[in-house]
């Protein structure tokens, strides 16, 4: 399992939210689901960046309250907090999107086999 | 029995402790926690994990508290998001048992600790961006080591705890601070340190170079201290060398706190260590007991000056005189010269005469006895004159040497 870093954590948590509104504990689930358990986001890098998110306004919030299963339904149950993309977040992401792409057919010009790498080695041959 | 349940309201408890931040964002951060905590142990239980052990694998999970404490309070206290994050693991304990990053400080002193007056606490920069930029801030109720913490980030610096004081860093760590609004960096830190109270007096802060500090004002005394060396007066002797510096030190003194200042003559030199400020009172008072010693000698060349004008016009008056009476003398030597001569042309005439006399008197001759009692009388004043030139002429011979040793005097004073 890889542990994401910081600049691949906020376009992965940003991607989960795209495709709807999340809570820490189904973010963390959910990373690990897409990413067939590859990815893991820490509770020490997801909730601060969760908090980063919010305080620049790229996510929206809102408590739930939930109850166990099977709990008295006169009680009290805990809090959930849910994370909502905003417009901002939306642009945020589509940017990073982007910038992930450009990154990626740069880096496939090195690790793809190309035009290039025949020119280069008739041009050695020649 | 408490139930396993009550173990995750534990250890919630122990992490919303350690959250720097006010406390209805504690609540919020606890809340979301508990629902992280109590999901992940529901999929446990699902799986047939037994629920204790459910518990631990969740708890275990979500990392170690104090450092998941310090990263959710520093993502609530940070302002400007492009700012990177700074490695919070640079946070080092000079002092056993005290972890600055899970702020489980033991204000208890212990043998060997540091002396209070050497602590210093420094946040190296580590950004480019210059630290009169304004940010927004909101740290409210935060320990006031945290906040600075905190504030530094805000900047792109990080803390870095080189050796800490126990009492001092303790009493900073549980008294909170509130610093909010739009200010830039010194803003903050004097904001901050205004709230430091009882440590008012002994704390200090410097921003200067791209380093922050937060020190005791002693130790940011001490580390101004500069040492020079100086040459020794030429004027103090042996024997006043000891007492120059510790004349010098009870001056300085009187004004400054000489606590690390050290003031000491060794072998011809003059070595004070001190801070600039004492430093520029030690030098300006050696220049002025230099300058004072400069008149005092300028005075000493000059009095000694007008002595010797008044010996030599002393002199010049005495060999004056002598002159005028060796010229008085010589003089008389000359006439009474002249007398003897012409007497003892009057003796070889009145010798002829008796001559005469004796041969044929002369009918006007006075008688020859006469002439020889003239005669005698005559030799009587040659012997006279006689004496009276070899006295005068002993006398001027005497003068002569007199004149001639005070015209050479000086000549032959170095001498003596």
């Amino acid at each position: 399992m890889l542990t994401l870093k910081q600049d691949n954590s906020e376009l992965v948590v940003l991607s989960v939210l795209a495709a709807g509104a999340s809570y820490g504990y189904a973010i963390s689930k959910d990373i690990a689901a897409r990413s067939d358990g590859h990815f893991k986001l820490s509770a020490s890098g997801m909730y601060p960046l969760l908090t980063k998110l919010e305080k620049n306004g790229l996510v929206t919030t809102d408590w739930e309250e939930v109850k166990a299963a099977g709990a008295d339904p006169e009680s009290s149950g805990r809090r959930r907090k849910w994370y909502t993309l905003s417009a901002k977040g939306q642009k945020q992401l589509s940017r990073r999107i982007e910038m992930h792409r450009q990154m990626q057919s740069i880096l496939d010009g090195f690790v793809l086999p190309a035009s290039g790498n025949a020119h280069t080695e008739s041009g050695l041959a020649g | 029995m408490p139930s396993s349940r009550d173990s995750i309201s534990g250890w919630l408890d122990v992490l919303t402790s350690m959250l720097a931040l006010p406390e209805s964002q504690r609540l919020q951060v606890r809340d979301e926690l508990e629902d992280h905590l109590r999901s992940r142990v529901d999929d446990l239980l699902i799986t047939g994990t037994p629920e204790p052990e459910a518990i631990r694998i969740a708890v275990a999970e979500l990392g170690e508290t104090a450092e998941l404490a310090k990263l959710i309070s520093h993502a609530h206290t940070r302002i400007n998001p492009r700012r990177r994050i700074m490695n919070i693991a640079l946070i080092t304990a000079a002092v056993a048992g005290l972890s600055i990053g899970g702020y489980s400080l033991n204000s208890a002193p212990s043998a060997g600790e540091l002396d209070p007056s050497m602590q210093v606490v420094t946040a190296a920069i580590d950004s480019n961006e210059p630290a009169d930029e304004t940010r927004m801030l909101d740290i409210v109720n935060m320990p006031m080591l945290m906040a600075f913490d905190a504030i530094a980030d805000m900047w792109g610096f990080a803390i870095d705890v080189h050796s800490l004081d126990p009492h001092i860093v303790g009493d900073l760590q549980h008294r909170n601070v509130t610093v909010a609004g739009e200010m830039t960096l010194a803003r903050a830190i004097q904001t901050l340190k205004i709230q430091s109270l009882q440590h008012a007096s002994v704390l200090t802060t410097e921003i200067n170079g791209g380093v922050i500090e937060l020190l005791t004002r002693d130790e940011l005394i001490r580390r101004t201290v500069i040492t020079r060396v100086s040459l020794l007066p030429s004027w103090i002797t042996t024997e006043q060398r000891e007492g120059y510096a510790e004349s010098i030190g009870r001056i300085v003194e009187v004004k400054y706190d000489l606590d690390y200042t050290s003031i000491e003559v060794v072998n011809g030199a003059v070595i004070v260590a001190a801070p600039p400020n004492i430093q520029d009172e030690v030098t300006r008072l050696m220049m002025e007991l230099e300058a004072v010693a400069e008149t005092q000698q300028e005075q000493a060349i000059k009095a000694q000056e007008i002595a010797k004008r008044e010996k030599d016009l002393l002199r010049s008056k005495a060999v004056q005189n002598l002159m005028v009476e060796h010229e008085r003398i010589d003089s008389e030597v000359r006439k009474v010269t002249e007398v003897l001569e012409e007497t003892l042309v009057g003796i070889q005439s009145l010798i002829n005469q008796i001559e005469q006399e004796v041969k044929a008197p002369h009918p006007n001759s006075p008688g020859l006895e006469v002439l020889e009692g003239f005669l005698e009388a005559r030799r009587g004043q040659v012997a006279r004159y006689r004496i009276q030139i070899t006295k005068n002429e002993a006398r001027r011979d005497f003068l002569q040497k007199k004149i001639f040793e005070s015209e050479y005097a000086h000549l032959f004073e170095g001498l003596e």
